[in-house]
């Protein structure tokens, strides 16, 4: 446990700090002119396909956070970065290793996922006090990957692209607010291979706040 | 508040919270710690086999090395777990000058890197002759058998193994092992577990009987 979370503050400086390095390039220069907006959510992250293998829990210990510059009234462009933390139990079960070995366990399967990824969100409709958006990026997905026999784990770190799209709205706290109220859902499509685990995809659905960074 | 110090503690309390890790040792029972790995060789006939005999304490290694013998509480409950697990299994104890078909070992290991099995014969560490006739007599230093390649991590193990004393003379004066069976986890020395834990062992072996 102590090495894998050494790696996890490696991989975490290695690269998290990337998309703020990216928030940080677009929001100084562009701050005074208002168009730097951050979005700071809670996260719940559903697994799809095959990725329910292993984990067919929802997730629930999720975040995400996106800096984003107004490019005009409606394109938004910038970096985001999220987590959550995928964790499921099974009961003993005997099983055989494929190396002649009959092995019976508790297997308990642990996985973090810590997206990095560039991001552009539309707003449909800007004029509306409601404001619908779509969005979409790509990036890297950090994948911390565990699988536990009994107190004994078996890890598989792989960092792989990833992709996502989706929708979601942001709600003014009111009509003078510079506050919003940020809801929304998109479907991550996240490659993976070790463990005969071909993708760790998910659908998300967030819930946060939007406010200017000035 | 300051736009830079905003933007500082924005991303440290986002990175703080991506540290939130649900660690599964801590939602895992004593119970649902242990883990069994049995191993045979395919080519044994286990209902040819009628009569065992079990070393009456345990050999402990250390990082490899043996350290010594023990025949405690956990011990004790062990080789009765053992015995009435074979006789329900239709097997009869003998002692050794009755020449018994299987020897039953017992290896507590402690402070080793742990892992997966790799199954070897009983005396590939030894490169010599014992007889099986004097299998289990004092003084005569038959040691057990280091069959298993376990975890990457320290732990406790007790491996249980299953030598063919039979057909040593048909198997060019080799005694070999047959089955080994490896427990591992929070309770593998507890005296209150030896039971359960030969009893899992047993029950991922169905092919352990005798025809009598």
């Amino acid at each position: 446990m102590i090495t894998k979370q050494v790696n996890m503050i490696k991989i975490s400086f290695k690269y998290l700090g990337l998309p703020f390095v990216l928030a940080a390039v677009v929001y100084f220069p562009a701050r005074s002119q208002n168009r730097v907006q951050m979005s700071l959510d809670y996260k719940v992250d559903i697994p799809t396909g095959d990725f329910r293998k292993d984990v067919s829990n929802t997730a629930g210990r999720g975040f995400d956070a996106a800096v984003l510059y107004a490019v005009t009234g409606r394109l938004q462009v910038g970096g985001q970065i999220g987590f959550n933390d995928f964790y499921q139990k099974f009961p003993r079960s005997v099983f055989e290793d494929g190396q002649g070995n009959t092995i019976s366990a508790v297997t308990t399967n642990s996985v973090q996922q810590i997206p990095v990824q560039a991001t552009v969100r539309y707003i449909l409709a800007d004029r509306a006090f409601v404001h619908p958006y779509v969005t979409a990026g790509a990036g890297l997905n950090i994948i911390l990957y565990d699988q536990y026999l009994g107190e004994f784990s078996g890890q598989e770190n792989k960092t792989r692209p990833a992709v996502h799209a989706g929708a979601g709205v942001y709600i003014p706290l009111s009509r003078n607010s510079p506050l919003s109220l940020d809801l929304g859902a998109w479907y991550q499509y996240a490659p993976f291979d070790p463990a005969g685990v071909k993708d760790v995809s998910t659908v998300a659905l967030h819930a946060g706040i939007l406010f200017p960074l000035h | 508040m300051n736009n830079k110090i905003r933007f500082a503690v924005t991303a440290a309390t986002f990175l703080v919270l991506a540290g939130c890790h649900k660690d599964p040792l801590n939602h895992l029972s004593d119970s649902e710690s242990m883990v069994y790995i049995t191993n045979r060789d395919s080519t044994a006939n286990f209902a040819s086999y009628k009569t065992y005999r079990i070393a009456d304490s345990a050999d402990v290694v250390e990082n490899g090395q043996l350290a010594g013998r023990a025949r405690g509480a956990f011990e004790m409950a062990l080789i009765n777990a053992l015995d009435s697990a074979l006789q329900q299994r239709g097997y009869t104890r003998v002692d050794s000058a009755a020449q018994p078909d299987l020897a039953v070992t017992l290896t507590e290991l402690t402070d080793i890197n742990t892992g997966f099995i790799d199954y070897t014969n009983y005396w590939d560490a030894y490169n010599g002759y014992w007889d099986p006739y004097y299998w289990g007599d004092p003084g005569y230093g038959y040691y057990s058998p280091y069959a298993f390649g376990t975890y990457s991590v320290q732990t406790n193990s007790l491996e249980t193994d299953m030598l063919d004393l039979k057909n040593a003379a048909a198997n060019g004066d080799r005694i070999t092992s047959v089955w080994s069976g490896l427990s591992t986890g929070a309770l593998v020395f507890d005296p209150g577990y030896a039971a359960t834990q030969v009893q899992q062992l047993l029950a991922q072996s169905p092919y352990i009987k005798s025809t009598l």
